[in-house]
């Protein structure tokens, strides 16, 4: 429910609490004390957080790779702030939202959870997120081997024939980390035009590095004009 | 032969004849009117005289008449009148038209017609007469039909008989003038005799079709020959032009054949013409028939031809051609500056409104012959010159060919501003050095007033140059080094163009610039007031002087802080200056340029004394050698402190150039690890001041790529507070109209994908955001 505060004030975290504090809380059928003992289970032994080693134990239990996009969906639950980390509060309160105490239950969900991503809405908010979640700490934009790696897991899932020819062009002129902006304009490009580019503007408001791709693509004759 | 003047010779016949009628009714012991009559023929002579008498008494007579008309009754007309009478007149006109003598006296028959109309009877002397013309004329036309001789005697045949008729017909109407003048006035419908007898022959020809037709064909051949060069009867022609003119007939028959001869024979001679000679030669003969055939108009044709006439040979053999002739001679013309054969160009096309087609030849012949100019890099060096030489030849073309034409001159402008901006910044920046290249000392052989002038004219490039601010940042660049070396030619000049710059681009632009004047002149009273302060008096290392410049930060260019050891004096004499400025000037701070400082060094060569101009880094290598006969490299790096870089360059300009202070070992061009130097002692030269720093003048590639890159930083902090300057007030923008604000308020050129990347770096730095519902729109983050 407080992700579901969170969704509803935009992820604003002020306005989130607002929302949080003022509706009274569902009753969470998923058990607290249950949910301290799993979050000990994964805990870092030296901080208050579960980090990498904890993860790829709760990977284990819940028999799935690292790598599996049900992660990030996880991750989203929990409103992660950070990717193979998480805090208490992220872990507990997601996994409340979830309604789940258990490593069984949270199992049970991974089907739910992998058929959110067919839901536009859903993948739009998940899209957005990963880039928060997969960027380096302090850091405003997202490596480029991460982002490429990120879109091309998040595009198996959402089909857009152009990913492979936007990840070389990536490498090829561009090797630099990508903008928050970029990140969020990419889906819209992938979403609005189509992969002819029959309806793309050059007029219009696309970031320089799609305006770039789109050069790219006429050059390589990937799509005639 | 002409019309008008017939007909004021029968006027002033026919009014004393007038006259004699009235005295005839006023004589007492007047005779019955059949008397009268039947006395005609004997007693005019004695009627006239009497009316000479009487004449001058016509008013109070006239009261008399009447009375003698209610006493008398109605006269009445003798039987045969009318049949006799008319007989002498038939005998007349026939023989007038068979050009005979005519048999009666004819102011007699004058008076007959006369009569003919007092007694009401004119209506039908006017039909017979009509009936009498008709037969004439119809044989006289009949008898051209069938003459197969030549056509030019064919056309005298015609002209003859066309003149006779006219003789004819004026004869007829002097002797019927009667008829003109009483009958004719008072009955609309019925036509003068001259107008029926010409609505006969107009009839008759019509009726003989073959004559009108070779008349017409012998005519237009006549002109064709003198198209041709050939001699013609230009008076039979003139004389049969007027009777198609008289018969009304000329447009339809003549006129609409005659264009359309005239529009063939132009059409093939233009297209002949135009693959057989140069334009220039094609232009006059154009020119040349124009003003033939306005002449011809003067000459025979009638007056309403000439406007469709000309209009014709503007036609084929102008507005045909027009681009053939642009694409075959307009380079052709403008390259070699043919002024003469360009201003017929302009004249003849401004004729067939096609100054449009060379207003564009005009464009883009500026552009291809301007972009050989611009776009190669070898001819970087001599570009400017090549532009000023260029527009003015342009200028001098627009103003003696061209007519001064505004849109011409706009579209010159137009095409140098396209020209200059082909090539981003490149052009900017050599105005700027050629600019420099003029005002740095040593310029000899210019006037201030030819000075003068070419200022003026680089600033016309200038006006032109879209990324304004290259231009600055160069311009100041090399100003700086003028100012701080000494190297102005003249500070007139310089302020000069200072001023126009600041007439062109306001004082924002020159701001700095003048604020560089100003050091220069505060930094002339500082070092005064220093020279006499106590410090400086007391204090001071003997043997050296010293002036400082002192610059305000911002408005010279920025230095690289390069850092030198300084000979021991130097360091004292500036300690002493800087303690005098600051109690001077409390708060300031003051940072020593040593890369732009120059010294003179007074040098004792084994053979002879100089004085060296040379750079402080320079003067710092060689007071070295005060104290060392040779040294590596690497010791005069250790012992001066100066940056690598710029040292190698400092011990070449001593060492390998011209003027060779230093001696190296190994020689060679370039400075090497290792390398040793000695003082050379052989060193010997004509002069006594010697100049080695032009070192410091010369522009290093460093040095460029850095003054360009400070542009290009200052245009993005620009783009960025333009962004922010208007997000701020619109709060909510359209990229759409985020650009288009954007280009109007820029003064450079820029790429929109510049200012997109702008955009995003803002929305990086949150100062904007893109609308949640709508990524094509901004929201302001304040």
């Amino acid at each position: 429910s407080a992700l579901q505060a969170l969704k509803a004030s935009d992820w604003h975290l002020e306005a989130a609490f607002d929302v949080f504090y003022s509706h009274p809380q569902p009753k969470s059928n998923a058990d607290s004390r249950r949910l301290e003992e799993l979050y000990n289970r994964y805990k870092d032994k030296y901080s208050d957080m579960i980090l990498a080693d904890g993860v790829s134990v709760l990977c284990n239990d819940l028999q799935v790779e690292p790598q599996d996009i049900v992660t990030l969906v996880l991750s989203w639950h929990m409103n992660a702030a950070t990717a193979c980390e998480f805090s208490k509060q992220e872990f507990v309160s997601g996994l409340q939202a979830l309604g789940v105490d258990s490593i069984g239950k949270l199992q049970e969900k991974l089907a739910f959870m992998r058929s959110e991503l067919k839901d536009e809405q859903k993948f739009h908010e998940i899209y957005n997120f990963a880039f928060g979640w997969a960027k380096e700490k302090g850091q405003k934009s997202l490596a480029l081997d991460t982002a490429i790696g990120m879109w091309q897991l998040l595009f198996a899932e959402r089909e857009w024939p152009l990913v492979n020819h936007w990840c070389e062009f990536l490498q090829d002129r561009h090797n630099k980390a990508i903008s928050k902006d970029t990140w969020a304009q990419l889906l819209e490009f992938a979403r609005m035009v189509d992969p002819v580019l029959s309806n793309y503007d050059a007029e219009g408001a696309w970031p320089y590095l799609i305006d770039e791709f789109v050069e790219y693509l006429y050059d390589k004759g990937v799509v005639q004009k | 032969m002409s019309l008008p003047s017939k007909r004021t010779t029968c006027s002033s016949s026919s009014s004393p004849m007038k006259k004699s009628k009235n005295g005839i009714q006023q004589t007492p012991h007047s005779h019955d009117d059949d008397n009268d009559y039947s006395m005609e023929e004997d007693h005019i002579p004695a009627a006239a005289n009497l009316s000479r008498k009487k004449a001058t008494l016509p008013q109070p007579t006239k009261k008399l008449v009447i009375k003698l008309n209610k006493v008398k009754g109605k006269p009445s007309l003798p039987t045969n009148f009318e049949e006799s009478t008319w007989a002498n007149l038939q005998a007349s006109i026939n023989a007038i038209f068979l050009m005979k003598p005519v048999p009666y006296d004819l102011e007699r028959l004058y008076q007959a017609v006369d009569n003919f109309c007092l007694h009401k009877l004119e209506e039908k002397l006017y039909q017979r007469i009509e009936k009498e013309c008709e037969e004439h004329i119809s044989a006289a036309l009949q008898a051209l039909v069938g003459q197969n001789t030549d056509l030019s005697v064919f056309l005298s045949l015609v002209e003859k008989c066309w003149q006779d008729f006219c003789d004819q017909m004026l004869m007829i109407r002097s002797i019927a003038l009667t008829l003109d003048r009483k009958y004719v006035i008072q009955n609309p419908n019925v036509r003068s005799l001259w107008e029926m007898g010409l609505q006969l022959f107009r009839k008759h020809l019509s009726l003989a079709p073959e004559v009108e037709h070779r008349t017409v064909t012998g005519l237009l051949s006549m002109i064709e020959k003198e198209r041709l060069g050939e001699a013609i009867n230009r008076t039979l022609l003139n004389h049969l032009l007027k009777m198609f003119t008289a018969l009304g007939i000329y447009v339809e028959s003549f006129e609409k054949r005659f264009l359309e001869c005239t529009a063939e024979f132009y059409a093939a001679e233009g297209m002949k013409y135009v693959q057989q000679t140069d334009v220039p030669e094609y232009l006059r003969h154009a020119e040349g028939r124009l003003h033939e055939e306005n002449e011809r108009c003067v000459l025979y044709l009638d007056a309403g031809t000439r406007k469709p006439l000309i209009a014709t040979i503007e036609r084929q053999l102008l507005e045909c051609h027009v681009s053939s002739i642009l694409d075959k001679g307009f380079t052709i013309l403008m390259d070699g500056r043919r002024i003469e054969d360009l201003q017929r160009m302009y004249t003849l096309f401004s004729r067939v409104n096609a100054l449009e087609f060379l207003r564009q030849a005009l464009s883009s012949y500026i552009r291809k012959t301007g972009q050989r100019n611009v776009m190669d890099e070898e001819k970087d060096k001599d570009m400017v010159q090549s532009l000023l030489d260029f527009k003015t030849s342009l200028d001098n073309i627009w103003e003696e060919s061209f007519c001064k034409n505004e849109s011409f001159g706009n579209t010159i402008k137009d095409s140098f501003e396209h020209l200059i901006n082909l090539r981003q910044n490149r052009p900017a920046e050599l105005i700027a050095k050629f600019v420099d290249e003029k005002l740095r000392a040593g310029n000899k052989g210019i006037s201030e007033e030819e000075l003068e002038n070419i200022l003026e004219k680089v600033l016309v490039l200038f006006r032109f140059i879209q990324g304004k601010d290259v231009f600055e940042a160069f311009y100041k660049k090399d100003l700086a080094k003028r100012l701080l070396l000494g190297k102005s030619a003249s500070i007139d000049a310089e302020k000069s163009m200072i001023s126009k710059l600041k007439n062109e681009c306001g004082s924002q632009f020159t701001n700095k610039l003048e604020g560089m004047f100003k050091d220069i002149e505060l930094s002339k009273e500082i070092n005064e007031s220093f020279r006499q302060s106590s410090q400086a008096r007391t204090k001071l290392p003997s043997g050296i002087e010293m002036s400082v410049h002192v610059l305000t930060t911002g408005y010279w260019p920025t230095y690289p802080q390069m850092d030198a050891k300084l000979p021991h004096e130097l360091n004292v004499y500036q300690d002493i200056f800087k303690e005098f400025y600051l109690s001077k000037y409390n708060g300031r701070r003051l940072m020593w340029q040593n890369s732009s400082g120059h010294c003179v060094l007074k040098t004792e060569f084994p053979k002879g004394r100089k004085e060296l101009a040379v750079s402080l880094f320079q003067a710092v290598v060689l007071m070295l050698f005060n104290d060392a006969q040779k040294l590596s490299f690497e010791d005069i790096k250790d012992a001066t402190n100066i940056e690598e870089k710029e040292l190698r360059r400092t011990l070449q300009s001593l060492a390998c150039g011209k003027v060779r202070v230093l001696l190296k070992e190994p020689k060679g061009k370039d400075v090497e690890d290792g390398d040793e130097f000695v003082f050379n002692d052989g060193f010997s030269h004509s002069l006594y001041r010697i100049k080695v720093n032009a070192i410091q003048m010369k522009e290093t590639v460093e040095e460029n790529a850095s003054t360009t890159e400070k542009v290009f930083h200052d245009r993005q902090y620009q783009i960025d507070a333009a962004i922010v300057r208007i997000m701020k007030t619109r709060k909510i923008l359209s990229h759409t109209l985020l650009i288009t604000e954007l280009f109007q308020q820029l003064k450079f050129p820029i790429k929109p994908a510049d200012l997109k990347k702008r955009i995003e770096s803002l929305i990086q730095r949150e100062y904007l955001e893109r609308d949640k519902s709508n990524p094509q729109i901004y929201n302001y983050l304040a």
